[in-house]
């Protein structure tokens, strides 16, 4: 007994503890694996995507491709492990999702919209190309909120400046269609120094769309507040990640969005 | 308002914002610029600056913002003020008037004090834009002939306070202020701006005026009521000026006279209730919160942005005036309109939130049942309903068991009671906060009525009269946030139980706290009646 207590002593010593905070970007529940795209790990290791083993198979259940995640990596000396893992969910995660959510996986449907030149819009003319789509209105006055999400697309226009237009198009839908015109979100576009061939800003009744992938919004004392969801849909037309919030490293979302480039490939 | 704070509330105006400490007396600045243009709108008060600048409708907007700034609706004077930019966008004064109101904060001095010490000296976004319109109106006040000797007092002041860089903001537009009066020694305006920005308020409970401000700013509008006594800001800035004064009661003529000259904007016909509340004319209170309810339903109706948090404040203190009133239908009505209410994402989804006209008027309910002892309505499960934030929960579990004790139930209120513990240990645990205060209060108060109605009479009255002075010691809010005033309920018990004079003793203390409380002046009555021996045992 005491030997036993000894042993297990030794490895807990010899093991190391760090917390983790990522992005999943894809579950392989058979492996027993997670692909992380994780911020920096201490000193022990700067930002990157890398697969992690979990302890517990169980806690890669409700995982999916976007959901913010925290755990503790032990490192041992012939191998690491993740440990209590645990989903984390920022502000945005007091709003309830509206029940026309989607699931990872279900089609999106098709819509009509205008974008900031004022051409129809429909989801079904993307039909092959991996679309990211975020919310954000072009009066919103945080800083940390809309003009964020949308300093982060203008990055990733940049790092996919390749497949920009072909096979990947950025959306930026707003949640404020009664200000916000073709005319007033062309004048956004151009603020941002948006392609319009791979960024499109979409006003009109988007209602069902942010619905369906959880964008929650509404008027409040001279103001509009809204949660902030930003998803990844696949070149079929289906919901494959979803970010939650404003914080995400966009690194993080570059990683999602590469992989779904590749998974169509 | 008295000095304390109407309610504390949290008003981020987006999920991701951090939290506001604000109130809704006062309708919150917009966190957007106002997109749609200003008409021109009667009852707005008339008020007169004369502005440089070649176009009469630019001064017609001028004049309606400052009059809306008068009386604290930044958003609608925003608005009036960005009309009048464009229609003359050289004049340098309507950019004075956003740099004036778009941050929110032209507000009584004790009310910006009170505020900062509560939650923290903050910015708000819209600040911005107020800082933005300041520059802007000092670049424009350069141009030859553009502006005014006197305009550019008026900017500097302005700018001063806008400066990012300053140490004390409101210090530096008190002293832009005064450098114009040094000038200009008869500019109404300027008194006014000067009065409203130093006036400290009271202190309490000895009703000293606080230093440095409240005299002179007493003195300065006192000396301006013969001089413009058709002015709305006057009235409106003599009401804060002597609330919480020995004094008050000479801000009645004011209260009335500011209603009639604005009679179309929410908060001047809500404003004179606040100072009939304190003084206990809960008829005119009523009176006063109704008509200012009618007129903000139209503004509501026409505008989908304008939000529900100044109307829940009014309609809860209606609630409140009729329940002290003692007008149990009227005050169910009022409650009744604010539970309709649907909470928006944000308010549904926090963990704790008081304000919101649903959470409000879920209060005065509370209120409204408790003082008037419907505890037969408590225990229906449905007039009072369920509310799932834990606040709400240890309330309601509270009136449950008060409920229960006072109808000799002693197993339904040891549950609810315990109940009432679960909901104290949730609020912890979700909001990551102490127990709210008037809660712990809430907590000693049941002790007693447990007590009392074990059959310990003394020993509960005593924890009573324990509860009272706690709850007396409650950082004051307007309406209050104590259900209703524990000596009230002290009282209650001790006639029950056949003790006078300790009835009366409580009454007493609750009329003191709130004069004029029917439900106070009912049970002194009857306690005096139990004292006077009668003719014939004489």
């Amino acid at each position: 007994m005491l030997g036993m207590l000894a042993l297990s002593l030794a490895s807990a010593l010899a093991a190391k503890s760090y917390p983790v905070d990522g992005i999943v970007v894809a579950v392989d529940p058979v492996a027993r694996t997670m692909l992380v795209a994780h911020r920096p790990i201490g000193k022990y290791m700067g930002a990157m995507m890398m697969p992690f083993r979990v302890e517990n198979a169980a806690e890669l259940t409700g995982l999916y491709p976007g959901v913010r995640i925290q755990f503790d990596l032990v490192v041992g000396k012939d191998r690491s492990l993740a440990r209590n893992v645990r989903k984390s969910g920022g502000a945005d995660a007091e709003i309830a999702p509206p029940k026309e959510k989607l699931k990872i996986g279900e089609p999106v449907a098709d819509f009509r919209l205008s974008d900031q030149q004022g051409r129809e819009v429909r989801l079904d003319e993307f039909r092959g190309k991996v679309l990211a789509v975020n919310f954000i209105y072009t009066r919103c006055p945080l800083p940390d909120v809309c003009p964020r999400l949308s300093a982060n697309f203008a990055v990733l226009q940049r790092r996919f400046q390749q497949a920009l237009g072909k096979d990947l198009m950025l959306l930026s839908v707003t949640v404020d269609p009664d200000y916000d015109t073709p005319a007033i979100l062309a004048d956004y576009a151009k603020r941002w120094g948006a392609d319009s061939r791979g960024w499109r800003f979409l006003t009109g009744d988007v209602a069902s769309l942010a619905a369906q992938l959880g964008e929650v919004y509404w008027t409040d004392e001279g103001s509009i507040g809204h949660n902030s969801m930003t998803s990844v849909i696949g070149r079929n037309g289906r919901l494959a990640a979803v970010v939650e919030g404003a914080g995400y490293r966009v690194d993080q979302l570059e990683h999602l969005i590469a992989r779904e480039l590749e998974e169509g490939k | 308002m008295k000095i304390g704070i109407t309610l504390l509330a949290i008003a981020s105006l987006a999920v991701a914002q951090a939290p506001k400490g604000g109130d809704n007396c006062t309708p919150p600045p917009s966190a957007l610029a106002p997109t749609l243009p200003a008409k021109l709108l009667p009852g707005m008060g008339t008020v007169h600056l004369a502005i440089t600048t070649g176009n009469p409708e630019t001064q017609k907007f001028f004049d309606q913002g400052l009059a809306q700034m008068h009386s604290f609706w930044a958003r609608e004077a925003e608005r009036s003020f960005l009309q009048a930019a464009a229609l003359d966008p050289e004049a340098p004064m309507p950019q004075w008037g956003v740099a004036m109101v778009a941050a929110g904060d032209w507000r009584p001095r004790f009310q910006i004090d009170l505020l900062s010490q509560v939650s923290g000296r903050q910015t708000p976004p819209a600040t911005n834009r107020a800082r933005t319109a300041a520059q802007r109106a000092v670049e424009l006040s350069q141009v030859a002939g553009k502006a005014t000797d006197l305009e550019k007092l008026y900017i500097a002041a302005v700018a001063a306070r806008r400066d990012p860089n300053a140490k004390d903001a409101d210090e530096a537009f008190v002293q832009g202020t005064r450098a114009l009066l040094g000038k200009y020694p008869g500019e109404v305006e300027a008194q006014l701006d000067l009065a409203l920005t130093i006036m400290r308020g009271f202190t309490l409970p000895d009703k000293k005026p606080r230093a440095p401000g409240t005299t002179e700013a007493v003195a300065i509008l006192r000396s301006l009521l013969p001089k413009v006594p058709d002015h709305p800001g006057l009235h409106h800035y003599i009401i804060h000026g002597f609330e919480g004064a020995s004094f008050a009661k000479e801000a009645w003529p004011s209260c009335e006279k500011y209603a009639q000259l604005v009679p179309n904007i929410p908060h001047a016909l809500h404003m004179p209730g606040h100072i009939y509340s304190q003084t206990g004319r809960w008829a005119d209170a009523a009176k006063a919160f109704s008509a200012a309810a009618e007129n903000e339903r139209g503004y509501m109706q026409q505008d989908k942005q304008y939000g529900d948090g100044h109307h829940g404040h009014n309609v809860h203190y209606l609630a409140t005036a009729y329940s002290f009133e003692g007008r149990y239908d009227d005050a169910v009505e009022a409650a009744k309109e604010l539970l309709a209410f649907k909470e928006n994402p944000r308010q549904a989804g926090a963990p704790d939130l008081m304000t919101g006209a649903m959470a409000q008027g879920w209060f005065a309910m509370l209120r409204t049942l408790v003082q008037f002892e419907k505890w037969d309505a408590i225990l229906d499960g449905q007039t009072l309903p369920e509310y799932a934030k834990p606040r709400q929960q240890a309330w309601r579990h509270w009136a449950r068991a008060v409920a229960y004790a006072n109808k000799g139930n002693a197993a339904g209120a040891q549950e609810e009671s315990r109940l009432f513990e679960q909901a104290m240990t949730d609020f912890r645990v979700k909001t990551q906060r102490p127990e709210p205060p008037e809660l712990q209060v809430a907590r000693e108060e049941l002790a007693g009525h447990l007590e009392v109605a074990a059959g310990h009479i003394d020993k509960g009255l005593k924890q009573l009269e324990g509860a009272s002075k706690a709850e007396r010691k409650l950082t004051y809010t307007e309406p209050p946030y104590y259900p209703r005033p524990v000596a009230e309920a002290m009282g209650h018990a001790a006639l029950r139980n056949h003790k006078p004079a300790i009835a009366e003793r409580s009454f007493r203390i609750a009329l003191e706290q709130y004069p004029s409380d029917a439900h106070a002046e009912n049970g002194l009555k009857a306690a005096m009646k139990l004292q006077t021996p009668s003719l014939a045992s004489r």
